[in-house]
């Protein structure tokens, strides 16, 4: 039932199941050379665009490299990280940035705490304790078709407080359990064990995009977003952020599962076998590890320094790194785990990059700018009429996006300025803009880099997650601006 | 690329080594705990005990080097010597970014086989004799070098496979004399890239540290500036060690007729230059011209890095994936920022100048010139203790800089004597610097005979560094 281990537990699976770029796509060298030649008109167009007397020509000129840069993201001509490193490149070259701007995000101590992160990420699966817990789970609450998705859910929750990456989360943990469930399911009964796996998947999937949401912890994108509204002088906290998100994501978790088993229905009602077969996994690995205390130990020495982070004076990045040196000492991790995570460099040079970029484009003064052109635009727009209308657009906008990342750095920024000059209050929109973005995957089966993990296992029909996809969507929308609004209210936040 | 260092942290899977780590926390509570000198910082103090238990840490090893730093960052972080800014600055900053950019570069050099194609190419025009396919050996590490930050990977990944094949032949003809040939071959490929390595900032990763370290004491050394003052000493030292090295250790064949006619046809085998040996050649040209002339061109030599790491990427040279999985590359990064920021902070905090105070006190009867040239020999002949250049730099060059600086040496002399000695001091022995265990590990030269040749050719690069290094010196203006 258990995965041989993997030795780089984070990467392989969303490689191994990325969709092969279709055969007409021009490649030479790795390279899309239209692609590049479409970034590079992009920014070359912007640039020569007559600059606004009162924007500062260095700004104006970051501006062409960065919306250059994130149209590289989406139609990455080459991968992420080198589109990152041609935008500093680029920013270097024409003097729109020194070198020590330019290099400032490496320092950024988010981008470290990402960094952190992986690490732990690659410790949990590498460790097994990812596993057992979700074995654990299944012993507990699995009798049930229902059951054994909240399994899944849950201890893609409990990772998700550690482990920023719902990829490594779906590819290390969740998705190999599905896949042994599954396969015992449809041995035993090829219709009806197919529909309990399409079920299985399309809730795990809907519950991973939910906890996307709930924790700034569940995906990258979303501690991006975080620094993106620094820029904007609106900051928001760890433990704010969950505080606001708990109780409409509460009922998210309970209502989302209801409908996936209505559009989506498990084959059979009990799965009186899979708690047996959860306790035999867990027979097969034994008393829990060394490593595996360690990990556990660790992860909640963490998650309680973050908690009080505040009170203890202590930086989140601060008992992240130190927490990381006690998994080297101990030997949890090696420096070789650390240094061949490659997923944790791409991670460090895209993140960096784009932070970076963002933190200048505010300290330059462009969003300043921007947000008073749209407000005089827009001046007998109601702030509350406007504010839905942005977060409806925000949020179906994803059809068009393959990474909650990519969706953060091309419109968080812009959107949030919008709501901001239309007089929105500025927690509330930030924090808003930033949940829609996790919840927003729920529409396709590339919407953010679990989804083709999940999706690829098979046992989901296309045309069955769209749909799911399209009603979950509704009603997550729905339960967040009123149940959530309601909430927040209640917290004071407007 | 050979991931040596790697290697061994591979070996060793259940965490740190007790004893040793004992020993690391050992050193830093003591130092700690020591009564601190009313005129000194706090914070410097304290920074101090984690920085001396850190470079203890790289020396005696519980742990791969960049474990320990980062475990050196967290006592920084626990122990509030440190706001989380500061502890992290050192991963923005230029130097750290020009070492990364130079790894990224050696990896385009080695994948792309041109290293490979212009050792060949030069053993095919003067491989006839031993001496000349020695004499092309060091001249491709010496093209290499300026872009290629890791002598691992030059003398490693390119010359050394060179030299096996080379060897085998040899062997293969007369086992006796063809071993002579391979052990004179052996050596003066090291002792090359000893000098090679001196001659450059980006040719070693230890380099870019002492213009860090030489920084931090208010010292400016420009690629430059390095590379005007080590050509003299360095062109003469490349043309005499490798007949130090034939007079001491020679070869039994004079003549190799055959070591052209292999490289011709290792040459055929490889084809016509392929677009990304053109375009790797062609970038690291631009690189080049553009850290000659940085100044002239106000561009910093990490931005111009930088952007050759860019074309390599956009033109595909470089994949992405080449990148992020450039284990080294990573690894050095972490390890290179933590001690520039470590030092930086010694410095800023006010550290290094009152040691530098208390020492020029106690010294203040001794003229610089017999003073420095004391404190110069120790430092290279203390590297026999010594496994790596980087360990023996960040444990040394700092404290040894502000000592000559305070005698009243030159500063850019004494910063740059002291500079160049960190390489040349690694001609010593078969551990003094990462390839020196590749090469010796190929069993053609003995021991005695490496350490007989270490020791001469030491003795030789002192007195040219020190003889025409100090006229050429004087010429430019140094001192």
């Amino acid at each position: 039932m258990r995965e041989p281990a993997r030795v780089h537990p984070i990467s392989p699976a969303p490689v191994q199941v990325q969709p092969k770029p279709p055969r007409s796509e021009r490649q030479t060298h790795g390279v899309r050379a239209g692609r590049l030649a479409l970034v590079f008109v992009v920014g070359a167009a912007l640039w020569m665009l007559p600059r606004p007397a009162t924007v500062d020509p260095r700004a104006w000129q970051l501006l062409a490299i960065f919306v250059a840069t994130v149209v590289g993201i989406i139609a990455k001509p080459i991968p992420m990280g080198a589109m990152a490193i041609a935008g500093i490149a680029a920013a270097l070259a024409t003097r729109t940035l020194t070198l020590a701007e330019a290099l400032s995000g490496f320092a950024n101590a988010t981008v470290w705490l990402v960094v952190a992160a992986f690490c732990f990420a690659t410790g949990f699966i590498k460790t097994g304790l990812g596993t057992r817990i979700a074995y654990h789970l299944i012993t507990l609450f699995g009798r049930s078709p229902l059951g054994l998705g909240y399994s899944l859910v849950m201890s893609d929750f409990m990772l998700a407080s550690a482990v920023p990456s719902n990829a490594a989360r779906a590819g290390g943990v969740m998705a190999p359990i599905l896949r042994s469930i599954c396969k015992t399911a449809i041995e035993e009964d090829p219709v009806r064990g197919r529909q309990t796996s399409a079920f299985l998947t399309a809730m795990a999937y809907q519950g991973t995009v939910v906890t996307t949401a709930v924790l700034v912890t569940g995906s990258v994108a979303n501690l991006l977003a975080l620094e993106f509204a620094a820029a904007q002088g609106v900051a928001i906290t760890w433990s704010g952020w969950a505080q606001a998100a708990i109780v409409p994501g509460l009922v998210s978790y309970a209502v989302v599962p209801f409908i996936v088993r209505l559009l989506c229905p498990p084959g059979v009602f009990k799965t009186p076998e899979a708690p047996s077969a959860a306790r035999a996994a867990l027979a097969r690995m034994g008393p829990m590890k060394r490593g595996e205390w360690l990990m556990g130990l660790v992860s909640l020495g963490v998650l309680t320094a973050w908690v009080l982070g505040t009170r203890l004076g202590l930086d989140n990045t601060a008992s992240a790194l130190i927490a990381i040196a006690a998994l080297l000492v101990t030997g949890v991790l090696t420096w070789d785990d650390v240094i061949s995570e490659h997923e944790t460099w791409n991670t460090l040079v895209w993140f960096a990059t784009l932070v970076m970029m963002a933190t200048f484009l505010g300290n330059l003064g462009l969003i300043k700018w921007f947000s008073a052109e749209v407000g005089a635009a827009f001046g007998g727009v109601g702030w509350l009429t406007g504010f839905i209308g942005l977060c409806v657009t925000y949020y179906y906008v994803h059809y068009f996006f393959a990474s909650n990342t990519a969706h953060v750095s091309a419109m968080y920024a812009p959107f949030l300025a919008v709501a901001l000059a239309l007089g929105s209050p500025p927690i509330v929109a930030a924090l808003v803009f930033g949940y829609l973005n996790g919840l927003s995957a729920a529409v396709t089966h590339y919407g953010n880099a679990s989804a083709p993990i999940l999706f690829g296992g098979g046992h989901v029909p296309l045309a069955t997650w769209w749909k799911v996809g399209g009603v979950v969507s509704v009603a997550n929308l729905a339960i967040w601006l009123t149940v959530g609004s309601v909430w927040w209210r209640t917290l004071g936040l407007w | 690329m050979p991931h040596v260092q790697a290697d061994s942290a591979k070996a060793q899977t259940s965490g740190a080594r007790p004893g040793r780590l004992a020993l690391v926390v050992a050193v830093g509570l003591l130092v700690w705990a020591l009564p601190r000198p009313a005129d000194v910082d706090p914070r410097a103090w304290r920074l101090l005990a984690i920085f001396v238990a850190t470079v203890v840490g790289i020396i005696a090893k519980p742990l791969p080097m960049g474990a320990v730093a980062v475990t050196g960052i967290a006592a920084a972080l626990a122990t509030r010597t440190l706001t989380i800014t500061e502890a992290l600055s050192g991963f923005a900053q230029g130097t750290v970014w020009l070492v990364v950019s130079a790894f990224f570069l050696a990896c385009g050099f080695v994948k792309t086989g041109l290293g490979a194609r212009i050792a060949y190419a030069l053993v095919s025009v003067f491989g006839r004799s031993t001496l000349g396919v020695g004499y092309s050996l060091v001249a491709t590490d010496l093209i290499l070098a300026p872009a290629i930050p890791s002598n691992t990977a030059r003398a490693g990944g390119v010359i050394f496979p060179i030299l096996q094949s080379i060897s085998k032949t040899a062997l293969g003809e007369d086992p006796i004399k063809g071993r002579q040939t391979s052990a004179f071959l052996t050596l003066t490929a090291y002792q090359g890239t000893v000098i090679t390595s001196t001659m450059f900032v980006t040719a070693i990763v230890s380099n870019p540290l002492v213009v860090q370290l030489a920084a931090a004491q208010n010292i400016i050394i420009t690629w430059t500036s390095w590379a005007v003052a080590a050509v003299v000493p360095g062109t003469v030292s490349l043309i005499l060690i490798p007949l130090v090295v034939y007079l001491l250790c020679p070869p039994a064949v004079v003549k190799t007729p055959e070591a052209p006619v292999l490289a011709r046809s290792a040459l055929a085998a490889l084809g016509p230059m392929k677009r990304s040996e053109k375009l790797m050649g062609l970038v690291s040209v631009i690189l080049l011209v553009a850290w000659i002339f940085g100044t002239a061109l106000r561009l910093d030599a990490t931005a111009a890095a930088l952007m050759a790491i860019a074309a390599l990427l956009v033109t595909g040279v470089l994949s992405w994936d080449d990148i992020t999985h450039e284990r080294e590359a990573w690894n050095t990064f972490v390890w290179f920022a933590t001690l520039v920021m470590m030092a930086t902070f010694l410095g800023s905090l006010g550290l290094i100048k009152w040691f530098s105070g208390q020492v020029g006190s106690i010294f203040g009867g001794i003229g610089w010139l017999p003073g420095f040239l004391g404190l110069s020999l120790t430092y290279f002949y203390s590297h026999y203790f010594f496994a790596s250049t980087t360990a023996h730099v960040s444990a040394m060059y700092a404290p040894f800089l502000a000592v000559a600086l305070a005698l009243g040496a030159p500063p850019l002399l004494a910063a740059m004597v002291l500079g160049f000695f960190s390489t040349l001091f690694a001609s010593l022995t078969h551990y003094g610097t990462a390839p020196a265990p590749i090469l010796f590990g190929s069993g053609h030269v003995s021991l005695g005979t490496w350490w007989k040749v270490g020791g001469v050719v030491s003795v030789v690069n002192i007195a040219i560094w020190l003889g025409i290094g100090a006229a050429w010196w004087k010429v430019l203006g140094l001192w």
